[in-house]
């Protein structure tokens, strides 16, 4: 195609618009305010030293760098290099390497202008903020620590779980002119070969310019990137990405980042928040039964009442006839059109307070609750049932540990909701074949995506949508295919809990 | 993906025409009466309920008027078999739905005449439900829905909770489901409760008799219908009246009562029918005069005579009349080899019917009799 | 030479094999086979509804046995059987009227569902969007290959569980006593039921089709025979309820007993479980006609490879949306029932003990040539057949 053709030319332009020598280099970047580049004069060696001002550390410029040139042994590069108290100095001659270490805060070094001969000497400014405690996966239990947008930051936050040297980092560039630091992180030796494998491959594949996030990177390394259901959990937690390593999973983190991408995910792990595996195993079952049935309620609520209130009026029980009727009759529209009104009226509320500042926020959704609810109502728009539903509903969603499934789980609403108006509660079974169907052809990284359900493999169930307590967990998922399968010895885990009594008061 | 995507919007245009059933523009009919005038003619009224009636709440005075249909009743002259709704739609200003229909009255005449057409054509319709009641009324059936009462929920309810309530206790259980199992069943006669109205209350007066499709006698009061009750069911809340001398009564009340039936020579020409019906209950309407020695001598053994005695009575009349409401044939049949079904309406009268009643009297209240 | 296996990525585990023989045996047929049982036999319907489901586990052993034997020569299922047994040109031809017999299963199924919606839920349904819009879906299923089709029939089997245990509403009132008097029929009579009875378990026979997709057949045998079992048990169950629930007298009356029985069940959120029952029925159909259609459209690869599944699968469902609109009458969906489950019932009970027999013909056939041939010590072609096993 044409517009193929162009692009590949720009991008050619671009390569050839890339500085061919040292002087070419700097010579562009002469003209930057905060690019210092002078001779160093003074002294028994005499230099060039160029470096950008809001990229390198100052104060270790002034403290560990400056004051050896002054050193009467210094004679050469060479000389620097083995005085300078700063490590993984190095010497070299290749344009590509200082003009990016330039552009990653590095002292360049050189005996004459033109000399494409340079030590580099990384002085790197590590500006991030504090580590602070998370905040869109707050948890009431556990550790309260969340990653920052600093790459070396959050792998130290890691290192700090898994002190073992299996703990495998491993770091790539990725986006032709960003060239951002991707890290793999997985635990050689529990994590399957194969899926390191997958995910190096798939991040060595992409053809992009520049990366900022890790939630955009899940997008691009999905396996069906045309499903709105999201194929790999992003987490701002440590400790879970610690966890999902312990289990055999791979971890991506990205520079800039504030996030770990956790690969590969069922859709189960969705709806599990950490949380529950810090609590006693019957009210963390008891609180993933009651999320599951949340998300149940959430999609299937207001397309039932709409195919109920449209088609079946059969199954509508007599005792709550009166009420359904009382309450629909005033609105002048159809039940699906009043349903649809009020999923937008939360669609926008819910819009509304994620853009705007937290503290206007609140009163938004105290505005929005209240007052368009109610006036909604006694204006004869919609019925209070239906409020009822429509609010229970968005709660159910909320419940969603993952705010990006939460997302999904509002979106599926729709095609339900038209599906109901179409063909009453057939509709909502076919629409329901239709997503279970994309949800059973669906893979993350090549595993199946609802896997403990299909395919059916119990011992994994006991971590799904219940949890066994930790005694009866003894394998890692087999999902995930892990080079160690046992994470304990199960029998050793038995004796320690003791030994039945043999009789009361015993 | 985009194909397919196009493809299946077409075919949600192109399905767009079913017809809704939208629950407030819809009369939801919850009663139909059959009044029979002669010459297969029926008078039929149906009633909706009006929902809208008593104010929206909610609405808050916005003053707006309901949108919910408003119909409470009309009636109709017919011929046997027709259906209502479709036949009073005229009179409807919206779709005149039948699906949760709760109560369907019969008046006498209809019930004499018989009422093969209309029953066929409840049990044709998969739009209706089976657990609705069907009853006989004494007296018009039209005149029973459009009259005013003391309360003022709407009419099907009332005698579907009517009729409800007194199944528990003392009246047998019967509804469409039951009322068809017995009218198609072979060797069975269906039945259905009375009802009648009394100025501004409606009672529920007995049970009456099929023979297959027509009205062949009826039974009055609770405590005829006590008696009934024991010999088709096992049940728990019921009360049993008994008078041990002049105005002096007991009142059992049931914990629980079971039946239990043998059989012998099935295929003979007269069939040998034991029936055992043990009772458990309390007395808690006794005589200040008795003791709770008496109880457990006399008055149990003069109830168990008493009962024993109304129950032959019943069944002699039934096998007289040669309606089985009992299933006293399905019984004969599951107890019988090679059963001959042919024969058994002509055995069925002289069928030699045996009871037993075992009464155990648990209780007697909280207070010492002096 | 040709691939005889499946891609262990294209398989699925033995556990499988249950779902998929009981999703293929329980279809539409559960709601209405009771008048058509209890019509001959009564109370005792329960007695043929036993005695066929505990042929059809012969029947599985022959077919076990047959696949079993096959995995020595080819690819173990029908298609390749045919080619082997009689030479690609009648072999072809047989596998083409299997073919058109599993198409009109597939036909059978999808007109009766649909009678059933139109009866009781959606009198003006209509039969063109809603067989193409459900054709889409089983298009998307099946392009997803076996895998996918498996995963249908396990949930369906999940959805299910609920939607039996409903029936043990029926308990409470049960007339226990309409199965008294016990075997109180002739043999003859029981005999013209089982005859009756014959659509309700065909769809085992599907084996034949999957069997190369199960990993380790040898324990797929188990759960084979399971699946048999699961089915057998949810007949039996059903045909007691239909008896015990209703008169026999009002059961002959009834079309859909099961769906009448429904009827009368309540919740408290809901009225009326058989709209529900019905419409959840669906879950059941999926699968179901995903497994023909793959069936089908594997058939027509398999016996034709130059077409690919994947454009054999539109032209089949093309004309499974134009049957399903074209018949629109009762008299021919009846006399296609009958002709199909007439054929069904010669190829369970005949010609899968033929197929046994002729497999065993020749393997005699082919061991006297073959001592022959050892004798001379020549035959390359043998020593290939050799290394190959």
């Amino acid at each position: 195609m044409f517009w193929n053709k162009r692009k590949n030319q720009e991008m050619k332009q671009d390569e050839s618009a890339a500085p061919k020598t040292m002087t070419d280099l700097l010579l562009r970047l002469k003209d930057h305010p905060d690019f210092s580049h002078y001779r160093h004069s003074r002294g028994s060696f005499q230099c060039w030293i160029s470096f950008f001002n809001s990229l390198v550390n100052v104060e270790s410029v002034h403290r560990d760098v400056l004051p050896f040139l002054y050193d009467e042994h210094v004679h050469s590069l060479s000389d620097i290099q083995e005085r300078i108290p700063v490590e993984k100095v190095e010497q070299t001659t290749d344009l590509k390497t200082v003009q990016s270490k330039l552009m990653e805060g590095s002292i360049i070094i050189q005996e004459r202008e033109d000399s494409p001969k340079c030590l580099i000497v990384p002085t790197v400014l590590r500006e991030s903020r504090q580590v602070e405690p998370p905040e869109v996966e707050t948890s009431v239990f556990g550790p309260k620590e969340s990653f920052v947008e600093a790459l070396d930051t959050n792998i130290s936050l890691m290192r700090k779980h898994i002190p073992i040297p299996q703990f495998t980092i491993e770091q790539m560039r990725i986006g032709k002119i960003s060239n951002t630091r991707v890290c793999i992180a997985y635990i050689d030796g529990v994590a399957s070969k194969e899926n390191v494998n997958t995910v190096r491959q798939r991040l060595q594949d992409l053809e992009l310019d520049h990366l900022t996030d890790t939630s955009a990177l899940s997008q691009l390394v999905a396996d069906n990137s045309h499903s709105p259901f999201p194929q790999f959990i992003d987490t701002e937690r440590p400790d879970r990405t610690v966890n999902a390593l312990y289990e055999g999973k791979v971890a991506v983190l990205v520079d800039g980042s504030p996030n770990a991408l956790m690969l590969p995910t069922t859709i189960i792990e969705f709806f599990i928040a950490f949380d529950d595996y810090f609590i006693s195993w019957y009210i963390a079952t008891f609180t993933r039964l009651l999320r599951l049935f949340a998300v149940a309620f959430s999609v299937f609520s207001s397309p039932m009442y709409v195919a109920v209130l449209t088609y079946h009026y059969q199954l509508i029980p007599i005792d709550l006839l009166g009420s359904l009727i009382t309450s629909r009759s005033v609105v002048p529209f159809s039940p699906m059109a009043e349903a649809l009104v009020l999923e937008l009226m939360i669609e926008l509320l819910r819009e509304a307070g994620a853009r705007l500042p937290t503290k206007v926020g609140q009163t938004i959704g105290i505005v929005g609750g209240i007052v368009i609810g109610t006036a909604s109502v006694q204006a004869g728009l919609t019925s209070n049932v239906l409020l009822i539903l429509i609010g229970m509903s968005a709660l159910a969603a909320f419940t969603t540990p993952s705010y990006r499934m939460g997302t999904t789980i509002r979106f599926i609403r729709f095609p339900f909701i038209l599906a109901a108006q179409l063909w009453g509660m057939l509709g909502i079974a076919l629409c329901f074949a239709y997503f279970v169907s994309h949800l059973l052809k669906q893979t993350s990284l090549g595993r199946p995506y609802i896997e403990p359900i299909y395919p059916l493999r119990l011992t994994d169930l006991r971590d799904s949508f219940i949890r066994l307590p930790n005694t009866s967990q003894p394998e890692r998922p087999m999902l995930l295919r892990p080079e160690d399968a046992g994470r304990f010895n199960k029998k050793r885990a038995k004796q320690k809990v003791g030994k039945q009594k043999t009789d009361i008061d015993e | 993906m985009k194909k397919s995507l196009v493809i299946i919007m077409m075919l949600m245009l192109l399905s767009g025409c079913i017809e809704d059933n939208i629950i407030d523009d819809i009369l939801m009919a919850e009663a139909e009466g059959y009044d029979y005038i002669g010459n297969n003619q029926v008078i039929g009224t149906i009633t909706t309920p009006n929902y809208a009636q008593g104010g929206v709440s909610g609405s808050g005075g916005g003053g707006l008027p309901a949108t919910a249909s408003m119909m409470s009743s009309a009636t109709t002259v017919t011929y046997d078999g027709r259906s209502l709704a479709e036949n009073l739609q005229p009179k409807g200003q919206k779709k005149i739905k039948v699906g949760k229909l709760r109560i369907m009255l019969f008046n006498e005449a209809l019930l004499k005449h018989g009422f093969e057409k209309t029953i066929h054509f409840r049990n044709q319709d998969p739009e209706v439900g089976r657990d609705m009641y069907l009853a006989m009324v004494d007296g018009s059936t039209k005149d029973l829905l459009t009259a005013t009462y003391q309360t003022a929920i709407p009419i099907s309810r009332y005698v579907y909770d009517l009729i409800f309530q007194n199944q528990q206790q003392n009246f047998p259980k019967n509804n469409l489901s039951t009322f068809l199992y017995s009218y198609y069943g072979r060797y069975a006669d269906p039945m259905m409760p009375i009802i009648k109205r009394e100025k501004d209350h409606i009672v529920l007066t007995g049970i009456m008799f099929f023979k297959h499709d027509k009205y062949a006698g009826r039974i009055n009061g609770q405590q005829k219908a006590f008696i009934f009750k024991t010999l088709v069911e096992n049940f728990k809340f019921g009360f049993y009246d008994y008078t041990f001398q002049q105005n002096e009564h007991a009142v059992l009340e049931n914990v629980s009562s079971s039946r239990q039936y043998v059989v012998k020579n099935g295929n003979s020409a007269t069939p040998d029918i034991f029936a055992t019906i043990r009772i458990t209950g309390y007395v808690r309407q006794g005589s200040p005069l008795l003791k709770t020695k008496d109880y457990n001598s006399t008055i149990k053994r003069g109830m168990e005579k008493d009962l024993e005695k109304q129950i032959k009575k019943m069944v002699a009349g039934f096998q007289k009349s040669g309606i089985d409401p009992i299933e006293l044939g399905q019984i004969v049949r599951s107890y019988t080899r090679h059963f001959d079904g042919a024969s058994w309406s002509d055995r069925y009268p002289n069928a030699r019917f045996h009871v037993k009643t075992k009464i155990n009297i648990v209780e007697t209240g909280v207070s010492q009799p002096r | 030479m040709k691939q005889f296996r499946i891609n262990e990525t294209h398989q699925v585990s033995p556990v499988y094999a249950l779902f998929i023989i009981k999703g293929m045996q329980v279809g539409v047929s559960v709601f209405s086979f009771q008048r058509i049982v209890s019509r001959d036999s009564e109370q005792d319907a329960w007695i043929p509804v036993m005695v066929m489901g505990l042929s059809t586990l012969v029947i599985m052993w022959i077919m076990l046995r047959l696949l079993k034997n096959e995995q020595a020569y080819g690819m173990p299922d029908l298609f390749a059987m045919h080619r082997r047994f009689f030479g690609p040109w009648i072999g072809n031809l047989f596998s083409a009227v299997i073919i058109a017999y599993e198409f009109c299963i597939v036909i059978i199924f999808m007109r009766a569902y649909i009678e059933l919606l139109q009866m009781w839920v959606f009198p003006r349904l209509p039969v063109l969007s809603f067989t193409a819009i459900f054709c889409l879906i089983v298009w998307y299923i099946v392009m997803g290959g076996f895998r996918t089709i498996t995963g249908t029939f396990l949930l369906s089997f999940i959805y299910l569980l609920p939607l039996f245990l409903v029936n043990s509403f029926s308990v409470t009132e049960a007339h226990f006593n309409n199965l008294l008097p016990l075997f109180d029929h002739s043999p003859a009579e029981l005999a013209r039921s089982f005859i009756k009875l014959s659509p309700c378990y065909l769809g085992f026979e599907s084996l034949l089709f999957f069997y190369p997709f199960l990993k380790r057949p040898q324990q797929a045998e188990k759960w084979c025979y399971y699946g048999l079992l699961t089915s057998l048990s949810v007949y039996v169950t059903t045909t007691v309820l239909g008896t015990v629930y209703f008169s026999q007298g009002e059961l002959q009356t009834l079309i859909w007993p099961l769906l009448d029985f429904w009827k009368s069940i309540h919740f408290p959120l809901f009225d009326r479980f058989e709209y529900i029952g019905i419409v959840y029925w669906l879950t059941v159909l999926i699968p179901n006609i995903s497994m023909g259609v793959w069936i089908v459209s594997r058939g027509i690869k398999q016996s034709a490879p130059v077409i690919k599944q994947k454009y054999a699968l539109v032209p089949v469902l093309l004309l499974l949306i134009l049957i399903c609109v074209v018949m629109k009458e009762r008299s021919q969906i009846d006399w296609l029932n009958t002709t199909v489950s007439r054929v069904g019932l010669c190829i369970i009970y005949i010609y899968i003990p033929f197929l046994l027999f002729w497999q065993w013909i020749l393997k005699k056939k082919e061991g006297m040539t073959h001592e022959k041939e050892l004798s001379h010590h020549h035959d390359a072609d043998a020593a290939q057949r050799l290394h190959r096993r």
